[in-house]
């Protein structure tokens, strides 16, 4: 999370934990206190959505995704991701993100609005973003 | 007249075009002119898209006018053939009806078939693309836009049910007459990339060419689709983005006067 | 938007990402055969222009990609199913230059 701007990187300490529980405990769980965190929090503002998608995905589509990567990357099997890996760092492109996104919108049957794939860069964003859309699509 | 165009070729060329400086060095000459050579020069705008790291530049060439055509087209025919192959125009009927030859000479846009070289040899003559349109190679402009917003007219007859005969719809002299200076229209573009208004909002204005061809389907008598081709012009972009320059009407090489066809689609939806 | 922290994208960088992401939904509407081979092509064509291409040539650039939406509307049509280019060599119209 290292380019996470200045005023979110307090949140993000204090996410770190929480997302490892994530990772833990099943996914109902931690959606509940995804709903506890918006309701406290006044603003409205990207501190919320860096919050919910800081949480938000259950481990199965955070799987799913490591597997589209490696397969769209052609990484070998040795090569651990996690979900703060970074397309970049794992020797993407622009033109493999923009594979990455097509492949997976096929795979969770969804769209990906240009504007919104362009910011993908990793595999936790990926997930975060895909269950926002299996959600709004279900 | 507020005219924008003058005898000056940078008038026109230079809103969409840097003037590129032209070498005399570098000159390409007349193969087989002799002692009683008319030598012209004339200098033409040149890009290759296959050499992506060329820029645009002015490319030199002199002709003896005693050994060339009358036409600029006939001059550009034989630089081609005879001087430079490499060299890339349209051309087709060489008799303005085909319209291919448009583009920017002397500071004017006209088709290359129907402009005389000026016999003045101590004057350079200059061409460049239609001014304001992408450039696909050289002297060929990209038309897309331009055809995109024709077809966006419906520029074809809309008439519910068969005609009364059986045989065709009938229209009166009077009516018929009232299509005169309309349907001569080549859309050759040079009216609309002569346009101010339609460089700047050439996504949104149709420019005067397309809005000629608009009033041609109003003015038809046969036409069903009055009511409906004037509720797509209803806006502010589409046909008010003329500001009656009158660029068009003077550069028209087919001698039509696409400015007053504007007037009279303004004036109909003003009075419905 | 700032929760992303993605690259920051030119104007034109974002109109060729988007290019190549319609190119490659186009191909999804062919057979998987036709889809395989069209895709291997846009591919190839993007990367090599990405690696050839000078990143400041905007002229070109610009060029590119009004050739490209020209050859994705082609593509989008149901009748397209391949793309494919022709090589024609240069050294021989270089050779004619005079």
């Amino acid at each position: 999370m290292a380019t996470v701007s200045a005023t979110s990187a307090t949140f993000g300490v204090s996410l770190k934990p929480c997302f490892k529980n994530n990772q833990v405990t099943g996914g109902a769980s931690t959606l509940k206190m995804v709903t506890a965190g918006w309701t406290k929090n006044v603003f409205p503002s990207l501190r919320n959505t860096r919050f919910i998608v800081c949480s938000a995905a259950k481990p199965e589509t955070v799987q799913k995704v490591c597997e589209i990567v490696k397969k769209q990357l052609a990484l070998s099997d040795e090569i651990e991701l996690t979900p703060e890996s970074k397309f970049a760092a794992l020797g993407a492109d622009s033109l493999d993100t923009v594979e990455i996104v097509m492949g997976l919108e096929e795979e969770f049957g969804i769209s990906v609005e240009e504007e919104s794939s362009q910011n993908i860069t990793t595999v936790q964003e990926a997930a975060d973003l895909i269950e926002k859309l299996v959600h709004k699509k279900a | 007249m507020a005219s924008v165009q003058s005898e000056s070729p940078a008038s026109v060329a230079s809103p969409s075009r840097k003037i590129i400086p032209e070498s005399k060095t570098d000159t390409l000459k007349d193969p087989i002119a002799d002692g009683s050579a008319k030598i012209k020069t004339f200098h033409i705008y040149r890009w290759n898209p296959d050499e992506p790291t060329s820029k645009p530049r002015m490319q030199s060439y002199t002709l003896d006018l005693n050994k060339t055509g009358p036409m600029m087209l006939d001059a550009l025919i034989r630089i081609k053939n005879e001087i430079d192959q490499t060299l890339t125009f349209r051309r087709s009927c060489r008799e303005g009806i085909c319209g291919s030859c448009a583009m920017n000479i002397d500071g004017v846009n006209t088709l290359a078939c129907l402009c005389r070289i000026p016999t003045d040899t101590a004057k350079d003559s200059r061409i460049y693309p239609l001014p304001h349109t992408y450039v696909v190679k050289d002297l060929v402009p990209d038309l897309t836009q331009f055809y995109k917003q024709y077809k966006s007219i419906k520029p074809y007859l809309q008439h519910d049910g068969p005609p009364p005969e059986g045989k065709e719809y009938r229209q009166s002299q009077a009516e018929r007459a009232k299509l005169d200076g309309l349907y001569e229209c080549i859309l050759c573009a040079c009216c609309s990339t002569s346009c101010p208004s339609y460089w700047w909002n050439s996504e949104e204005y149709l420019g005067p060419a397309v809005l000629m061809q608009s009033y041609r389907w109003l003015a038809d008598s046969r036409d069903q689709k009055t009511a409906e081709r004037k509720a797509m012009l209803d806006n502010s972009m589409s046909l008010y983005r003329c500001h009656t320059i009158l660029n068009c009407s003077r550069t028209c090489p087919k001698g039509l006067n696409p400015a007053k066809a504007i007037a009279e689609i303004k004036k109909s939806m003003s009075f419905a | 938007m700032g929760a992303s922290s993605g690259p920051r994208l030119s104007g034109m960088q974002k109109q060729v990402l988007g290019l190549y992401r319609e190119f490659l939904r186009a191909a999804r509407s062919k057979s998987a055969e036709d889809r395989r081979k069209i895709e291997s092509f846009v591919s190839a064509e993007f990367r090599r222009n990405s690696k050839q291409v000078d990143r400041k040539n905007f002229i070109y650039i610009e060029y590119l990609l009004r050739v490209g939406k020209k050859q994705l509307a082609q593509l989008q049509s149901p009748d397209t199913v391949r793309l494919s280019s022709l090589d024609i060599s240069v050294s021989e119209t270089i050779n004619h230059k005079p």
